[in-house]
């Protein structure tokens, strides 16, 4: 089935990984059902007819750019893509699910000197997020080389890649396992609701009643959205 | 054989898909009375950044000429023209009606249609400030759109002084407004709301804010806008928008209108009426524009002025994604007029070739030395409808043959 080109599906893009769950079940919240979409198979696009939407599935990272293209009217992405990736969309509520931190971590053997500070040393940081990390560490006046990952980011300081490293932390034991502390909270992390600059627009009625609808939800549970 | 990132070149097919567009557009500009101006494609650095926020300065394209200047790509249209017509036509009788096709340079990459060269479109209305001048772009705006042959589309309107008296009126420090005014540009009303809930702001102040984004429709907006504001800047800018809208219910392009007061573009470059075209079709704006009266003050000129730009590229995509034929035209037939090889028919085929010509057929003469069979080929692959068969007879006769069929037609020319 094709939504073809008709204008006025409403189309959602959804991350995968850990946001996808919880965004699956605030959509059934709000009588909206995937139909196969739970399904653990490869498609990528799901239609909902009746009430004219269609759901895609993107990597978290690309998220962000369907929806400023005007791909897709309606992303739902964690903060992170949208701090890295400077988009020009719509960033209109916070959906308080998929809560983590951003935050600086290290081995507990090295001194909190050695990364507060500049000492005639040029700290070395892995992360997957190079442009939040460069500006945590310009802001507090740090000289520091950047080292872009793309994942497994706990390993660069155990083999002598990295001192420190900045990353996301939801419930800290992969940092344990890894011997590693948090040092700093850099900031707090959650679910976005973005949409496009002139979808806002086009189909602004059909959005505002689903912002409406769930901020009503989130107020009341939106821990209960990240239950499995 | 690569080109630079961002850049593009463009196959006959789709040039003449382009200058069809921009004779739709310019044809109209210049029947409203608009005059062409054309300026360099590169220009001072120093020039240019006058009309450029701090955006813009970090997206010109920059080097160095022989002397040391600093050169940079234009990266907008309407700060040249305010150069040309503030040093080269101050004597003209005011106001001048200016418009450029030209195409335009900036590191913002990778968006629909946004390359890091683009073509743009636009027009200058220089040295008035009334709400008539106002009008008159966006009808031209609209009359444009319409006449590139694009059905559905809006322009919003608004006012940035609807928003600058908001911004008055709520007692915050001037830096924490500018953080304000940044999270409106980025669009981020999550931070917006982060932001407004830290300051000592009202409630009733700090859901008006937050509700901006939605205050959008005909009318009735400004109705609900009058009751909530009381600065006398966002009450004049309702006023401008009302007068302004009924202008555009005269010029009969209500229908195309809707007033948006939470439109975002430069608050500090804009000063009054601001506008922008959209579609169903594309994610971006195509086009936008509004009032800026004191860029010419740092020409040192008072010329109010007001003006829009179209971009070519995103408005080329929107029409052929509502119609894939809205950039179709019907090219006269094509020939090739073959000589056989043979030298002494060969003044007779540059006749022949000539006379189509003059009638308004694409006429090429055949100067590969080819074969009957290899010429048909070549001819089939470019799309040529016909050959036509020079002989050495003296009649004013010749042999057409039809391409595809091969069907044979004896024609006369004269």
């Amino acid at each position: 089935m094709s939504k073809g080109n008709n204008i006025n599906y409403l189309v959602i893009a959804l991350s995968n990984g850990k946001l996808f769950n919880p965004s699956l079940k605030l959509f059934k919240k709000l009588g909206i059902d995937l139909k196969s979409g739970e399904e653990k198979n490869r498609k990528l696009t799901f239609f909902n007819p009746e009430k004219e939407i269609e759901f895609i599935i993107t990597r978290p990272k690309d998220n962000p750019t369907y929806v400023e293209y005007g791909a897709a009217d309606i992303g739902i992405v964690g903060e992170d893509v949208l701090l890295e990736e400077n988009k020009d969309v719509y960033k209109l509520l916070d959906l308080k699910f998929g809560k983590c931190k951003m935050v600086l971590a290290a081995p507990a053997e090295i001194k909190q000197e050695k990364y507060d500070q500049n000492h005639g040393y040029r700290l070395k940081v892995a992360t997957k997020y190079p442009v939040i990390a460069g500006n945590y560490f310009k802001e507090k006046g740090i000289y520091v080389e950047l080292i872009k990952l793309y994942g497994s980011v706990e390993l660069a300081p155990q083999v002598g890649l990295a001192d420190v490293i900045v990353d996301i932390v939801s419930t800290g034991r992969t940092l344990k396992d890894n011997k590693l502390v948090i040092r700093e909270e850099i900031m707090p992390l959650s679910a976005q609701f973005i949409v496009n600059r002139i979808s806002y627009k086009t189909k602004h009625q059909r959005i505002n009643e689903f912002l409406k609808k769930i901020e009503q939800i989130i107020a009341l549970e939106s821990a209960e959205l990240e239950e499995d | 054989m690569n080109i630079p990132k961002g850049l593009n070149d463009l196959l006959p097919g789709e040039v003449l898909k382009r200058r069809l567009l921009e004779n739709r557009i310019s044809k109209i500009f210049t029947q409203w009375g608009y005059q062409e101006i054309i300026t360099p494609t590169f220009e001072f650095y120093e020039i240019l950044a006058k009309g450029a926020g701090s955006i813009m300065k970090k997206e010109m394209i920059k080097f160095f000429d022989r002397e040391g200047n600093i050169i940079a790509l234009r990266p907008e249209m309407t700060t040249p023209i305010a150069r040309v017509v503030s040093s080269k036509m101050q004597q003209e009788s005011k106001p001048i009606r200016a418009y450029y096709i030209g195409n335009v340079f900036r590191y913002d990459d990778f968006k629909v249609g946004s390359q890091r060269e683009f073509c743009q479109a636009g027009v200058e209305l220089i040295g008035v400030n009334s709400k008539e001048a106002d009008a008159e772009v966006i009808a031209l705006t609209i009359e444009c759109l319409k006449n590139s042959g694009l059905k559905n589309f809006f322009i919003d309107i608004g006012q940035v002084n609807f928003f600058n008296g908001i911004m008055e009126s709520i007692k915050i420090t001037a830096g924490k407004k500018r953080e304000i005014k940044e999270a409106i540009l980025n669009k981020d009303f999550v931070l917006l709301d982060k932001i407004l809930s830290s300051e000592n702001i009202q409630n009733k102040e700090k859901e008006f804010i937050l509700k901006l984004p939605t205050l959008r429709g005909k009318e009735e907006v400004l109705e609900l806008a009058e009751k909530m504001v009381n600065h006398k800047l966002s009450l004049a800018a309702l006023e401008e928008i009302k007068e302004v809208f009924h202008l555009l219910r005269d010029y009969n392009l209500e229908k195309y209108v809707l007033i948006d007061l939470g439109i975002i573009r430069d608050f500090d470059y804009y000063t009054g009426i601001i506008f922008e075209g959209y579609t169903e079709y594309l994610g971006f704006p195509i086009c936008g524009g509004g009032r800026y009266d004191h860029l010419y003050l740092k020409f040192g000129e008072n010329l109010p002025s007001t003006g829009f730009a179209i971009g070519l590229e995103r408005l080329m995509i929107t029409l052929e994604k509502e119609n894939i034929n809205s950039l179709k035209i019907g090219k006269p037939d094509q020939y090739v007029v073959y000589y056989q090889n043979n030298q002494a028919n060969f003044k007779k085929a540059l006749l022949v070739a000539q006379k189509i010509r003059k009638k308004g057929g694409i006429v090429e003469v055949e100067v590969s030395g080819r074969g009957w069979e290899e010429l048909l080929k070549y001819a089939r692959s470019k799309g040529i409808k016909y050959i036509l068969r020079i002989d050495n007879s003296p009649s004013k006769e010749v042999k057409k043959i039809e391409t595809i069929s091969e069907r044979e037609e004896i024609i006369t020319y004269e």
